[in-house]
């Protein structure tokens, strides 16, 4: 079934939003990059905390 | 009349019960070793403004002599309760149910918030459509984002209460965020005394669903064998088919009857769903289970696709963010997620293109839509879909923090960052640091969050329910009835009545309850 789904979107333009051809494919790279450094400060921002104090102080008995 | 071949249908109205994960970082653990979580929850709630449920939910006979409160005051309408002191004045009484504690309904927009166990839990008010329900959602999250403030703004220096909108705490313990869909009776009934098939159809689309449903998370939990990065927060406590109970060995499908309405009408209760944050996730988790119940109330059940283990399905795709694992059918074939949910998509488009959802599933193409480019993309770039789903997004953050910070998936910092992601101060939640950045792909206007920070869903009983409570003499509140000061008891057991179209709007108090008691007057004659 996975092949006749691969082989069925190779037929198919391509779905909105996919990069398909090399230019297309540059600017998902630079987008990815982009996206990646925007967070940066937040991700360094979390791991200058003190990951154990935070770890054992999140402890959520019960639950449904 | 109804037969066999026309089994009758209700629109998919969806309502929501989301527990949140909460502490207070800096403070002592008084409660050995069990955490800070009640005493966050108690802080959070007395931060939010509501009408208290009253006897309805603390009825002696049903609850205990009472219902955890000392306040003396407490609602819309009147002197709002605010405690002044860090101090907590409660009653503890083994009596209380400690599942539904303070519970409040919001005369904003007709949803509520309690505490169950130790979480600050949201209920989202009755909606119809998908888009609404996110927008609803994200206008709770934003009731809770204020009520963090403001408890945190009262904390002593060097403590501060953590919210957050996830699933698990990485020791063991799983909280839900439960999705409730009207369904009729008959198909409630299928699934759950009558026709097996019915169930293992709606089992494999839920184990499938987490390829879009998904939030993501490091490690394994509740004894599972040790893995990275899998796609579900819940998947790991998922471990049995069918079960009616909510906190151990919790089911795929939960066989909860409490239906908030008339008896042709069922509450479908789905507990195996994480709480997701990307906005489409919330669209596709809700609009796509909508369109799949329509499929099951209308009986068009293909037996092609059933899974032969779908706990099992579960546990196996949720460990696997490549997407290329496969699970035995019943048929004993072995297909991916992605492959069972083409299937439904299948099924689902053509039952929308004859028409069959209309009435009951708005926006049912826009939905389909995205489905179909959802699914086509993570088989061929799922990276794109950062702006779209949690785990896609929360992969690319932990893998980019991996490589920069050269971190285990075992680290600490692993772990925190996971957690982050959910949290709900937005100086702090990673989510929200992308949002920021434009990263997170919005399918309503951001007026529609605005909306629903004040003002309840038009085409649903929560119209009604907010609108009554806005009166400030409610003396007791539920989802399907407002007894007032005065002794009368407005009932709304019909989710799909009780609307702006059939009571328009609020001109005047009086006028507001007798529209509403003539409404079922009506009802009852015709």
């Amino acid at each position: 079934m996975t092949q006749e789904r691969e082989r069925r979107r190779d037929d198919d333009p391509a779905p909105a939003g996919s990069p398909t051809g090399p230019g297309e494919l540059d600017s998902a790279r630079r987008e990815g990059i982009d996206l990646l450094a925007a967070g940066d400060a937040a991700i360094q921002h979390t791991l200058s905390g003190d990951s154990e104090a935070w770890l054992r102080a999140n402890r959520q008995e019960g639950g449904q | 009349m109804t037969h066999a071949n026309n089994p009758p249908t209700l629109p998919k109205l969806c309502g929501a019960d989301v527990e949140l994960a909460n502490f207070i970082l800096g403070a002592p653990d008084p409660r050995n070793g069990q955490g800070t979580g009640t005493d966050a929850a108690r802080l959070l709630l007395r931060e939010i403004d509501g009408v208290p449920a009253g006897n309805f939910y603390a009825s002696p006979s049903r609850w205990g002599p009472t219902w955890g409160y000392s306040t003396p005051s407490y609602g819309y309408g009147r002197s709002s309760y605010r405690y002044g002191s860090s101090s907590v004045d409660w009653v503890d009484a083994e009596s209380i149910n400690q599942e539904d504690i303070g519970r409040k309904f919001l005369a904003t927009n007709g949803g509520c918030a309690y505490i169950d166990l130790s979480h600050l839990e949201l209920c989202i008010p009755e909606v119809l459509t998908a888009y609404d329900h996110a927008a609803c959602w994200h206008a709770m999250i934003r009731l809770a984002q204020g009520a963090l403030a403001d408890a945190n703004a009262r904390l002593p220096a060097g403590r501060a209460i953590k919210l957050l909108a996830n699933n698990s705490d990485g020791k063991g313990h799983s909280y839900g965020s439960h999705l409730n869909f009207l369904l009729t009776r008959r198909c409630w009934d299928n699934i759950y005394k009558r026709r097996p098939h019915h169930a293992l159809f709606l089992a494999s689309y839920l184990a499938s669903a987490i390829v879009f449903t998904g939030t993501g998370k490091v490690g394994a939990e509740n004894e599972h064998p040790h893995t990275g990065f899998q796609l579900s927060q819940r998947a790991d406590f998922v471990s049995s088919f069918v079960a009616s109970q909510t906190t151990f060995d919790r089911p795929l499908l939960n066989s909860r009857d409490e239906s908030h309405a008339e008896r042709h009408m069922a509450r479908l209760h789905l507990i195996a769903f994480d709480s997701t944050l990307a906005p489409g996730a919330c669209v596709l988790k809700v609009g796509v289970t909508q369109l799949v119940l329509a499929l099951l109330e209308q009986e068009r059940i293909a037996p092609l696709f059933f899974l032969e283990d779908p706990v099992g399905a579960l546990h196996t795709w949720s460990r696997d963010p490549d997407l290329r694992a496969t699970a035995e059918l019943v048929d004993g074939g072995h297909h991916t997620a992605l492959d069972v949910q083409w299937q439904f998509l299948e099924r689902v488009r053509r039952l929308v293109d004859e028409g069959g959802v209309e009435g009951l599933v708005p926006r049912a193409r826009d939905i389909v839509d995205l489905w179909e480019d959802t699914l086509s993309r993570l088989a061929s770039n799922p990276d794109s879909l950062a702006g779209r789903l949690d785990w896609v997004l929360k992969r690319r953050i932990l893998r980019h923090a991996r490589e920069r910070h050269g971190l285990d998936w075992d680290a600490p910092g692993i772990a925190v960052l996971d957690q982050v992601y959910h949290s709900l101060d937005p100086d702090e939640g990673l989510f929200w640091a992308y949002d920021r950045q434009g990263a997170v792909e919005w399918l309503f206007p951001e007026d529609a969050v605005d909306r629903f920070c004040t003002e309840p869903p038009d085409d649903t009983r929560a119209y009604a329910r907010a609108h009554l409570l806005r009166r400030g003499d409610a003396d007791a509140v539920d989802w399907h009835r407002v007894k007032l000061e005065d002794g009368r008891t407005v009932d709304m057991d019909d989710p799909l009545r009780f609307t702006r179209a059939d009571i328009g709007e609020p001109a005047g108090d009086a006028i507001l309850v007798e529209r509403v008691l003539a409404g079922n007057e009506e009802r009852t004659e015709s």
